[in-house]
Formats: structure tokens, sequence, C-alpha cells
């Protein structure tokens, strides 16, 4: 029987089109798990699912009942639980009272919640995880703010679980989770599926699929791929689904050979928030991406290179000599440059004129406290004709130029630094097309002639395309690194997935 | 079955960990100097008289609570306790004669603490304003309120008020037996766990919703509560000074949020509790008295209580962080 059906769904936000005519069924306890590419609108159809987010387009039956609007209380009342990587809990409240939430066992003369039922119950829901977690009646009682993250993860679990679901989706649910936990958590897939509970499960771990998927279906750029049965297929292929034709590679920059050129820039032992031990070396005229899955580690790594966060280090040499790289006035004096994809929070001061914007942070740099602005603009005009910027009269403010050129000011601001290392941080999020492809032809000018970049961009081509070696990035370690042929699709996505199974063979 | 010295000693051992251990600390060490310093502070006419002069704050600080673990605040407390302060001395006068007359004019009391609690939620949760300013418009009505109902100190109430407010049975205060009937009402709240899917919704209004808590109901509930409260502070107010005041009550919204926060309550919702509250309004009444008999003058009290307030705030901070770390600690010595 099929549970959830969703026929022809379609969903854009502004421009980007999330999910575009897709089809989607769920069927009586089956264990199904959703795949594809950073950003193919696995989340936004679970969302759809949950009643979280209205589809523009098509149709969703639940049970054999066509749902229109549906709100995310009565996606619960229908029996669909979500357990989220953001979690939902409360932080301040205890285990238990996290679990039982809303759904307090009661006595039946003072309405008074039955607190013996109550742990018993929460107990019973932690029960799957008995083997991993110290589980008794003081466990239960403690606070969720001090619990590990994973230890989280699981009372996240055992909450949806004790709303007795008949649908339940697990959004990325273990992938903060150990070997010993995984296990726990297959042994729950399991019970549910014994039961008649269906789970989707979105994941990026291949070896899971295998190992207990029902059905998979894969998803690319909000479009259905193919859903097959899990027997019928293997981890390759499932990822070649998943990335799609390799004939759509169009690499501009020429495979080149680093090997005898100096190296300008030297990290050993990097590790911080969301950073573990991360090692790489850097060399003069060369483009050096940061790729992987989302989230991985990759912004983490650039804002501390910036003095952004904090970090430790064994060692950072910039040309040879120890540097301190602790806060970004010395990140700049350093001849770094961090230029962030989110304009609006980090980048432009909208209001201000373009002149400011673009001399603000050289002023700094240089310490110049007065400065003639003819002599200025002798230096600003043929930076911002070097990059191609369109503008009307440096005086204009910010925000009357389009988003691409608004991102030329901030990269001319940073240019003006005169920087030896630029930091891109999914720097063209959000910027049209034909703006893109000049701004890599600007970094390809500008490598050659003697600029290093480090490359962090959540659009794979784009990595792929326009750098010279990537390093790949699993849970703010790195796990592989692409050059020359190496640099496509197919083998980022085995690197970034497959470097967890070796995680999880080791633990 | 754990033994009494047990369960007494791991009640002592997690005493530094509760959030207001730091007020009890101080609290100790003010009663310890009083007994040094104040003539007399403790025989027994002084000290019922003393804790009557509290009730009022120690109310309001206990309604208060409810908002502030709910992640509201309620600056309008002030002019609803002048609000329900006139209302019940007006009707008590024109009802003068009749045998309601007493009943009518405290359930009138109630009734308008209680409608104003409901009027601040709804502007809160339906409206969506934020509290701060919502509570603060309506301090403001009320007050004028207020004002349109007793324009200037005055009135009369019987004087059997005053004879009943402050009579002892037992040796005990009257106000003592009221303060208790109210702590049993919270317990049970506690124990029905409206407390915890209020902390729910200050904790992570978020997690409240996915939860399916009735989120708007509960914070409505809560300001209710305040307002209930309120009233009845207003109450004791007449009882103590057998007259009506339309200014009586100002200072109390700070004052109370202060209480709240120095009973170790987190501002910013979801955690804290009653008790701590209790022992914070104390504390911030004692801060005068110890001054005073400090002979330190009456000049100095207002800066004394802002000071003693900033750092018992801050160690308050310190020794969250530490508790934290505490726990982080202990979790890795297990593993």
């Amino acid at each position: 029987m099929v549970v959830c059906k969703a026929t022809g769904v379609s969903k854009r936000y502004g421009e980007v089109v999330a999910l575009d005519n897709m089809n989607f069924s769920l069927q009586e306890s089956e264990i199904h798990y959703l795949v594809g590419v950073n950003g193919c609108g696995k989340s936004t159809l679970c969302k759809i699912i949950a009643g979280v987010v209205a589809p523009d387009a098509g149709e969703l039956e639940i049970e054999g009942v066509p749902v229109s609007l549906m709100s995310p209380n009565e996606a619960k009342r229908r029996g669909i639980a979500v357990v989220y990587q953001e979690l939902s809990l409360i932080p301040q409240l205890s285990i238990e009272e996290n679990i039982m939430l809303g759904i307090e066992p009661r006595e039946k003369s003072l309405g008074l919640v039955d607190r013996k039922a109550s742990t018993e119950t929460a107990l019973h829901y932690l029960g799957y995880f008995k083997n991993v977690l110290p589980l008794d009646e003081e466990y239960v009682k403690q606070t969720v703010a001090d619990l590990p993250i994973d230890e989280q993860q699981i009372v996240e679990i055992a909450k949806a679980l004790a709303r007795k679901p008949k649908i339940i989706i697990f959004d990325e649910a273990t992938a903060s989770l150990h070997k010993q936990q995984v296990d726990a958590f297959f042994s729950i897939l399991r019970e549910l599926k014994s039961v008649g509970v269906s789970t989707i499960v979105i994941s990026h771990k291949m070896e899971e699929i295998t190992e207990i998927g029902d059905r998979v279906t894969i998803m690319r750029s909000g479009k259905l791929v193919n859903t097959v049965a899990v027997k019928d297929v293997t981890g390759d292929q499932v990822i070649h689904m998943m990335v799609g034709d390799k004939e759509l590679l169009e690499r501009k920059r020429a495979h080149m050979d680093f090997k005898d050129v100096e190296t300008v820039f030297q990290v050993n032992g990097l590790t911080g928030k969301r950073i573990r031990d991360v090692s790489f070396h850097l060399k003069k005229g060369e483009i050096l991406g940061l790729g992987g899955l989302q989230g991985q580690g990759q912004t983490e790594v650039l804002l501390a290179l910036f003095g952004s966060i904090p970090f430790e280090a064994q060692s950072v040499e910039l040309g040879g000599k120890p540097v301190d790289l602790s806060t970004t006035v010395k990140a700049m004096d350093h001849s770094l440059a961090y230029i962030s994809g989110d304009r609006k929070k980090a980048g432009v001061f909208s209001e201000r004129p373009i002149f400011e914007n673009i001399i603000i942070s050289s002023l700094i740099k240089f310490n110049r406290k007065v400065f003639s602005r003819k002599r200025m603009n002798e230096e600003i005009l043929p930076l911002l004709s070097q990059i191609r910027t369109t503008f009307g009269k440096l005086s204009d403010p910010a925000n009357s130029l389009s988003g691409g050129n608004q991102q030329k000011i901030v990269i001319g601001r940073w240019l003006m630094t005169k920087p030896a290392i630029l930091l891109l941080d999914d720097s063209m999020k959000g910027i049209d097309v034909g703006a893109t492809k000049e701004f890599y032809d600007i970094m390809h000018t500008l490598c050659d002639a003697g600029m290093s970049v480090i490359w962090h961009s959540s659009e794979d081509l784009e990595l792929l395309n326009n750098t010279d070696r990537v390093l790949v990035f699993d849970s703010g370690q790195i796990v592989d690194e692409l050059v020359g042929e190496r640099l496509n699709e197919v083998e980022l996505y085995r690197a970034a997935l497959d470097s967890r199974k070796k995680h999880i063979a080791v633990e | 079955m754990k033994s009494k010295k047990e369960t007494f000693l791991q009640f002592s051992k997690s005493l530094p960990r509760k959030p207001y251990f730091l007020s009890m600390i101080i609290l100790i060490f003010f009663f310890i100097m009083l007994g040094f310093i104040g003539r007399n502070y403790y025989s027994a006419y002084n000290l019922t008289t003393k804790f009557r002069l509290w009730m009022p704050l120690l109310l309001v600080a206990l309604g208060q609570t409810f908002v502030i673990l709910g992640g509201g605040l309620d600056m309008s407390v002030s002019s609803l306790l002048a609000l329900v302060n006139v209302v019940t001395v007006r009707l008590l006068m024109s009802l003068s004669g009749s045998p309601f007359q007493v009943p009518i004019a405290i359930l009138a009391g109630i009734g308008v603490g209680i409608t104003a609690g409901f009027v601040n939620g709804l502007l809160v949760t339906y409206l969506r304003l934020p509290p701060l300013i919502s509570t603060y418009g309506t301090q403001i009505v009320w007050g004028g309120l207020a004002l349109r109902v007793l324009h200037q100190s005055g009135g009369e109430v019987p004087f059997s008020w005053y004879t009943v407010y402050s009579s002892t049975f037992l040796g005990i205060p009257f106000s003592v037996y009221l303060l208790a009937l109210l702590l049993l009402g919270v317990y049970y709240l506690k124990r029905t766990g409206f407390v915890t899917q209020l902390k729910a919704c200050g904790g992570n209004i978020h997690g409240a919703y996915e939860s399916v808590l009735p989120v708007n109901k509960l914070r409505i509930q809560s300001y209710m509560l305040c307002g209930f409260f309120a009233s009845l502070a207003a109450i004791c107010i007449v009882a103590e000074t057998v007259t009506g005041n339309p200014l009586s009550g100002s200072g109390y919204e700070l004052e109370s949020i202060s209480a709240v926060a120095l009973g170790g309550t987190s501002l910013a919702g979801g955690a804290g509790g009653f008790l701590g509250s209790i022992l914070g309004a104390i504390v911030l009444k004692l801060i005068n008295d110890v001054i005073f008999f400090a002979g330190l003058g009456v000049n100095y009290q207002v800066l004394a209580q802002g000071l003693i307030i900033i750092l018992a705030l801050a160690a308050g901070g310190q020794l969250t962080k530490q508790n934290t770390s505490r726990a982080q600690l202990k979790r890795r010595k297990k593993v």
C-alpha cells in the first residue's frame, strides 16, 4: 500500500527552482532512502511532506487521501514525524521532559503528570540505544544542554518515536552518530519496519543504503532521476545517477604543473570549531579549491585563516615565515583577503557610496588618515575597469548597482589591499551567469600575475572547472586531494561519500 | 530506599549547582549581619512586620517568574498594582454596608488583574508585539485608568482589613499562610507539566511549536497568572495601608524583574524557578535594612542596591559557566 505519494510537485524560491515536477511514492513499512548532490531538492521534498513548506504545484496524498495546504500540526496529526539535523530540542529541559513534551502521561484524579510512567516511557524509547548510553533514571534527568551533540541527536530520535508516527522522516539524522549508535539506529529502522511504519531517510552514507534500504530515490536539480530497489543497484551506479552526465564539464583553466613553483602559504594542524587537524600548502599562482558536501568545515577554515574565528595550529607559515593570523587586521596586514558570498551581511555597505565601499579596507591596511580623493580615483578607476564593473558615478550608493556589480565592488575593495592570497567563500552565490563567467576570468588573470586563491564553493562544477587542485572535506577533515584528471564530479562525490565508509570502518 | 542522611547529603551536594545558590549565600550573609548590627531584628514583632511589607514584592516576583520562564517580560505590573488598588478601594466605598462588600471588592480586583494579564498576553502572542515595549505601553494605560478611577490618594477601607492582614495564628502571620497556599498552587502547576511546557516556550519556541504545544495559550496563561499575583499584591497593599493610592506600586516592575534574575532565572526564558525568585525578592528587601543598620544613610541605599544587583548577576553568570564545564568534565571522566 502506498502511504505517501507526491505527484508533479514543484517549488520555486525566487529564481531558484528547488523542485521541478517531482514524483515520489512511499510504501507501507518501507525504508526509503533519498539521495542527491548538494541542493538537489531532497530537503524541500521532505518539508512539503511534513507540511512545513507549501508546494507551488502538484498533489500530495497521505494514505490515499489528497491533502492540500497541510499545516505542520496537521501533518503531525496524520502521523508524520521528522527528525531534523538541526535539533528541535529545548536545551534547558531534561531528556525526559523533552521526549515527553506535550504527550505527558497523566494521573486520572488531578491531571498531574504521572512521573513514574513518564520516566518509564522515556527510558523505553531510549531503550534502543541501551548499548551506547548509560541508561537509568538519573540519566534521563540530565539537562539536554549538557549532552554532546550525538546524544542530543539520539534524544531527538526518541522524541519522534514517542509520538508513534506512521511515517517518519530522518533528515541526515545519522550525520553526527558513531558506528555503534548507527547500529542502534538501524535496529530502530528494522523495528519500525516490522510494525508497519514507513521511513524516509536522507543520507550521504552509501553503505547505509545497501545495508538497510529497501528502495532508493535519486534526485538531481529538483527532478526525479530514478526510484529503484536497492538490491538492483550498486553504490557506484547510485553516485553516477546523482551526478549525471560527465560531458557537462567545461573546464576553461588549463592543467598546470605547480611542482617547481614556490610555496607561499603552508598550514599545519589547523584545528578549531568544526575543523580537525587540517594541513595543506598553497603555491604561488595556484587556485586551491575546498570541496565536499556542504558544511564540512570549509567556510570555517577560511574564517579561521582570516582571523574571524579562533583556532589552534601547529604552524601557519607565509612565504616560509611563521605568521600570527589571530585577528582580521593581522590577516589583512599579512596580505590575506576574504570575500564572502553573503554580500548583504558581510560585503557591501549598501547605503554608502561606491567610493567609500572600495577604499575602506585599504585605508585601514595602509593606515591612511588623510587622502586626496583625486589621487584615490586614479587608483580606483583602472581597478574597476580591470574587473569590468559597470557603474554610474563613484558617489552613487552601492545598492544602485546590480548584485554582480556589487560583488565586484567588494572584490575591488580587497584587490586594493594588494592581497597575495585571496580567500573566496562561495563568493558568486546568487549572481547571474554573465557576471560569474567574468569573475572566473578575473581570477584566472590575477593568478597568472602571481596571486594565489583558496576557493570554497557550494557549486561543485564552479569549483572543479576553475581550480588547480581540490581538497575534499568531510566532518572538518581533509579526506582526499583531487588533481589533474581526477578533477571531476564522480571523483569528488566518491571521495566525499567514501570517506564516511572508511571513517566508520575505523571506528 | 535512601536514608535521610543520604538524601540530605545529595541535596547539599547539588546545592551549589542550583541557580539560586548565590542569592541564598547573600541572604544568609545578610541575616547574620543583621543579627549583629540590627537592633532587635529578630524579634517576633519585627519579623512579622517585615514579612508583611515584603509580601507584595514576593507575590509580584512569583507572577513575573511565570512570564519570564515563558520567554516574556511584564513591565505593566507596577501600574496594574495601582489599578487593582483603586478599583478595590472604590468598590469597597460604594458597596459600604452591603454584606457582599468584601468578597465583591476582592474578586473584582483579582478579575481586573487577570483581565489585564490576558490583554498583555494577546498583544505579545497574537499581535506579536515585543513584550518589553507592549507591556510598557499597557503600563501607561493601566496607570491612566487608575487615575481615572481615583485621581488622588484617599478612600476609606474598613480597618478590619488591616486587623485580619496583620493577625497571626499559632504565632505565624496571616501573610505567611497566604504565601504557603500560593506556593502550593505553584507546585500544583509544576506537577501538571504546565511549568515545563512554559519553559519549553521560553527555551526554544520553535521546538515548542515542533512538539505541538499550544504555545500562544501557554504564554497568555503566564501573563494571566502574573496579573493574578499582581492583583493579590495590590490587595495586600490595600490591607496594609487601609487607603487607596493611584500611584502605589511604582518601581515594582523592575524590582520584580531584578528579584527574578537574582533568583537565578534566565531573563532569556526557559530556565529557573520560583524558590529563587522568593530568595531574590527577600535579598532586595534586606539590602535596605543592612544599609540602614550599617549607618550608611538613606542616600547610599539606591547606589548599593544597584551595585549588589550587578555583582550578584555577574557572579551568577560565572557560576553557570562553571557548572556547565563541570558537567562536561564529569562526562569526559565517565567515558
